[in-house]
C-alpha cells in the first residue's frame, strides 16, 4: 500500500490520546474518586446517587430517634417516680387500714396523701424541652391542674403522634394522660383524692387503698410503653448506624478510586510516551530527501 | 527522413515535459502540509513524429497534469467529519450542562431535597418549636434558590448555543458562498487539465462546512457541485449559494435556522450546528422539563399536604410554595418559597399545637409518587442518570467517530497524500531526464557544427 501522509500526525494523535488519558488518571488519583461527573459510571453515579439520599434520610432518622430517646427517657423516669410515689402512698392506706392509728395520726398520712398528689400532679406535668409529655398532643399548657374544690382535672387530648424512625417504620411517640393514668377501674387522681378522704372519716380506708393499688397497676402496665418503645429506639439507631456505615462503604466500593491499578496505569501511559516520542524522532530521520542532502 | 533540427525538437520537447514534471514534484513538495491537499501528477504521452513515415517519435509532452483523488472517500470524510464535529459540541455543551448535577462534587440538587425532608422530619420531633419550623422555610427556599438558579444556568446554556449557532450558520453561508464562486471558476477553466488548485479549494471549503453541519454533495456536471444539508435543503446550487437565517422562535424563545423561510432547526443534524441543536434542543429542554415536573410535584404535593393540616395559630393551612404555572413549564426556575412567617407550617393533624401528624405526612412525601409516579429521590436521580446516561454514550460514538476519522484520513492521504520519498524519486528521475535531453541538445548543437564548417580548410 502507499503510504502518503506524515507519520507524525498519526504519532501526534496517539500522544495526545495518551495526554488525555493520563489527565483522567491524574484526575482520579487526586480526587480519590473513579467518578468525577455522573457520565464517567452512569449506573455507578445513580447508585451513589441513591445511597447518598439513604444514607442522608438515615442520619435524619437518626436524629429523630435521639430526640425520641430523650424525650421518651425523660416520661420514662418520671413514670417510675409516679409508680414509687404510689408505692408509698399504698403503704401510707395499709398502715392506716390497720385500725391502731390515732384520729390526729390518720389526719397526718390524709394530709401526707394530699402531698403525695400534689407531688403526682408535679409528675404528670413533666416537660421535656419546654413540652408537657402527658397531655396527648396538648402539649402547651400543664395537662392537670386542681380546680377550687382540691379535684384533678385533665386539660390534655386523647392525640398520639407518631414519628418515622427509618425507611417505612413509624412509631407513636406518646401515651396521653388520660389513658395512661385513669382506665377502666383504675383513677390514680381519683383513687388518691378518695384515700385522704377515708383517712380523714376512718371509713373504708382499706378499700380506697384497694382502688390505689389498682392505680398502681394500672399506671405500671401503661408504663410498659415507654420500655418497649426505647428499647425499640435502640435497636434501630444501632441498625442505622450499621446501615450508614454499609452505605459509606458501598459509595467507596463503587466510586473510590483504586490507587494500585490506577498509578500503573499511570506508569503504562508514560511509558508510552517515552515510546512515541523515541518514535517520532526516528521518523524525523528517516526519508530520501535527508539522505539525498 | 529526420534532420538535425528534428532532433533539436524531440530534446527541446523532452526539457519542456521533464521541466513541468519536475514544477509537478516541485509543487507537490511545496504543499507537502498544506491540509486538503491532493497531490498531482504530470501525465507524460509520446509526441507523434513530424515525418508520418518515420518509426522514430517527436519527443514527449506532458498531455495532463491530473489530481490523484478519490470521490466516495471525500464523500465519506465529509459525512464522518460532520459526525465527529456534532459529537464533539454535543459533548462540550452536554457536559457542561452535566456540571449542573454532579452531586458528588458539591453541585446538584440532592443536598437540598434531603435537607428538606429532613427538616420536616426534625419538625415531626418538635412540632411547635420555633427554631424547627424556622429551619423548615430556610429548607423549603434553599430547596427553591437550587430549583431556581439549576433551571436558569440551564436557560442561559441554551441562550450561549443559541449565540454560537447563529455565529455558525454566518460561517456556513461565507463557505456556501465560496463554494458557489468555486463553481464558477472551475467550470470556466474546465478544460484537459483539472485545476487542482480550486478544486482543492473547494473541497477544503465543503470540508470546512461539513464540520458546521451535516451536507450532501452531488456532481452538477460541468465542474459544479451541489450542496445541500443532510437532510436535502439546498445550500449551493451550481452558482448560487442559499444563506441560511437565524430568527428568535416565538414557540421556545430559541433561536431558530431558516432556508428562504423554511424553519430547518428540527431537521439539521451533523457538524458543530447539529451537536448544538442536539444539546440545546433535547438533552437541555430534557434536562429542563425535568427539573420543571419534579418543581412542580414537589411544589403540588407539599402545599397539598399542608392545606390538610392546621398551622400553629389553630387556623387551616395554606400552601408553602407558590402553586406551579398551568402546563408545568418553568415552575423550577419560578419555584418559591410564599410563606415567611414559620407559624404558617400546618404541622398539626389535630388542631393541637403539639400534634405532628400533618409533619410527618409532609416528610413522608419524599417517599410518595409525587413527580409521574415517581418520589422526589427517584425523579431526581432518573434527571441525573440520563444526562450521564446521554454523555456517556456521546462519549464511546465520539471514540468509534475519531478512529473512523483517523481510519479514513490515512486512507485520503494514501491516494492523495504527498510521499516525501516518492517526490525525491521523481525529482531525480526527472532532473535526470533533462540533464539527458540537455545533453542531446548539445550533440545535435556539436553535430551542426561539424555539418557547417564540413569542406572548409581546417
Amino acid at each position: 500500500m502507499r503510504v502518503a501522509g506524515s507519520p507524525l500526525d498519526l504519532l501526534a494523535a496517539d500522544l495526545n490520546d495518551n495526554q488525555a488519558q493520563q489527565a483522567k488518571l491524574l484526575q482520579e488519583l487526586s480526587s480519590g474518586s473513579s467518578i468525577n461527573a455522573p457520565s464517567d459510571n452512569p449506573t455507578g453515579a445513580t447508585q451513589v446517587l441513591e445511597d447518598t439520599f439513604q444514607k442522608s434520610a438515615d442520619t435524619q432518622y437518626g436524629n429523630n430517634v435521639a430526640s425520641l430517646q430523650g424525650q421518651l427517657q425523660t416520661a420514662s423516669s418520671a413514670l417510675s417516680s409516679i409508680s414509687n410515689v404510689l408505692t408509698q402512698a399504698i403503704q401510707l392506706g395499709t398502715e392506716g387500714a390497720n385500725g391502731t392509728m390515732s384520729d390526729s395520726d390518720r389526719q397526718a398520712v390524709a394530709n401526707e396523701i394530699a402531698g403525695i398528689r400534689t407531688q403526682l400532679m408535679g409528675l404528670a406535668n413533666t416537660q421535656f424541652q419546654e413540652q408537657y409529655l402527658f397531655g396527648g398532643t396538648a402539649t402547651s399548657a400543664p395537662p392537670y391542674s386542681a380546680d377550687a374544690s382540691g379535684n384533678v382535672t385533665y386539660q390534655g387530648n386523647s392525640g398520639v403522634n407518631s414519628a418515622q424512625i427509618s425507611a417505612g417504620q413509624y412509631t407513636p411517640t406518646n401515651v396521653p394522660g388520660s389513658k395512661l393514668f385513669a382506665g377502666s377501674g383504675a383513677d390514680m387522681f381519683q383513687s388518691l383524692a378518695d384515700l385522704a378522704s377515708a383517712l380523714q372519716s376512718g371509713q373504708g380506708i382499706a378499700g380506697a387503698t384497694t382502688e390505689v393499688q389498682n392505680a398502681f397497676h394500672y399506671v405500671n402496665t401503661q408504663t410498659t410503653f415507654y420500655g418497649s418503645t426505647l428499647s425499640r429506639l435502640n435497636s434501630t439507631s444501632q441498625f442505622l448506624s450499621t446501615e450508614e456505615t454499609q452505605l459509606t462503604q458501598n459509595v467507596s466500593a463503587v466510586s473510590g478510586a483504586d490507587l494500585a491499578k490506577l498509578s500503573s496505569e499511570l506508569d503504562q501511559t508514560s511509558t508510552s510516551t517515552q515510546a512515541l516520542t523515541g518514535a517520532a524522532y526516528q521518523v524525523n530521520q528517516m526519508g530520501l530527501i535527508s539522505i539525498l542532502t | 527522413m529526420s534532420n538535425l533540427f528534428g532532433i533539436m525538437d524531440v530534446a527541446t520537447s523532452a526539457l519542456e515535459a521533464q521541466q513541468q514534471a519536475l514544477e509537478v514534484s516541485g509543487n507537490n513538495i511545496a504543499n507537502v502540509n498544506t491540509p486538503g491537499y491532493t497531490r498531482q501528477v504530470a501525465v507524460l504521452k509520446e509526441v507523434p513524429g513530424a515525418d508520418q513515415n518515420s518509426a522514430v517519435g517527436g519527443g514527449v509532452e506532458v498531455a495532463q497534469v491530473q489530481s490523484v483523488t478519490d470521490n466516495v472517500l471525500e464523500l465519506q470524510l465529509n459525512q464522518e467529519n460532520a459526525n465527529q464535529s456534532s459529537l464533539t459540541s454535543y459533548l462540550s455543551a452536554s457536559q457542561q450542562a452535566q456540571t449542573l448535577f454532579n452531586d458528588s462534587q458539591g453541585s446538584g440538587l440532592q443536598s437540598a431535597i434531603s435537607s428538606f425532608f429532613n427538616s420536616l422530619q426534625q419538625l415531626s420531633t418538635n412540632p411547635s418549636d420555633a427554631p424547627t419550623r424556622q429551619s423548615v422555610l430556610l429548607a423549603a427556599q434553599n430547596l427553591a434558590q437550587g430549583f431556581n438558579t439549576t433551571s436558569q444556568s440551564l436557560t442561559q446554556q441554551q441562550t450561549a448555543l443559541s449565540g454560537e449557532i447563529a455565529n455558525d450558520v454566518k460561517q456556513v453561508n461565507t463557505l456556501t458562498q465560496q463554494i458557489a464562486t468555486l463553481n464558477v471558476q472551475i467550470s470556466q477553466t474546465q478544460s484537459g487539465d483539472t485545476n487542482g488548485a480550486l478544486i482543492d479549494q473547494r473541497t477544503h471549503a465543503i470540508r470546512s462546512l461539513s464540520s458546521l453541519v451535516g451536507v450532501s454533495v452531488t456532481d452538477a456536471g460541468d465542474g459544479e457541485v451541489s450542496v445541500s444539508t443532510a437532510n436535502g435543503a439546498a445550500l449551493v446550487v451550481g452558482n448560487t449559494a442559499q444563506a441560511l437565517a437565524t430568527q428568535l422562535s416565538a414557540t421556545d424563545g430559541q433561536q431558530h435556522i431558516f432556508d428562504q423561510g423554511q424553519d430547518l432547526t428540527s431537521e439539521i443534524s451533523g457538524g458543530s450546528i447539529g451537536g448544538m441543536l442536539q444539546a440545546r434542543d433535547q438533552t437541555i429542554t430534557g434536562l429542563k422539563q425535568g427539573l420543571d415536573q419534579l418543581a412542580a410535584g414537589l411544589s403540588n404535593s407539599v402545599n397539598t399536604q399542608n392545606r390538610a393540616g392546621t398551622d400553629l395559630n389553630g387556623n387551616p393551612g395554606g400552601n408553602i410554595f407558590s402553586p406551579p404555572p398551568a402546563g408545568i413549564s418553568g415552575a423550577a426556575a419560578q419555584m418559591t418559597v410564599q410563606i415567611n412567617d414559620p407559624s404558617l407550617i400546618a404541622a398539626s393533624s389535630d388542631g393541637s399545637a403539639g400534634s405532628n401528624g400533618n409533619a410527618t405526612a409532609m416528610a413522608g412525601l419524599v417517599n410518595q409518587g409525587v413527580v409521574n409516579g415517581q418520589s422526589p429521590e427517584t425523579a431526581y436521580t432518573t434527571i441525573v442518570s440520563q444526562i450521564a446516561g446521554q454523555i456517556s454514550n456521546a462519549t464511546a460514538a465520539q471514540t468509534a467517530s475519531n478512529l473512523n476519522l483517523q481510519q479514513l484520513q490515512s486512507q485520503r492521504s494514501s491516494i492523495s497524500g504527498v510521499n516525501m520519498d516518492e517526490e525525491a524519486s521523481n525529482l531525480i528521475q526527472f532532473e535526470r531526464a533533462y540533464q539527458g535531453a540537455a545533453r542531446v541538445a548539445e550533440v545535435v548543437d556539436q553535430m551542426t557544427q561539424t555539418a557547417l564548417t564540413l569542406g572548409s580548410p581546417a
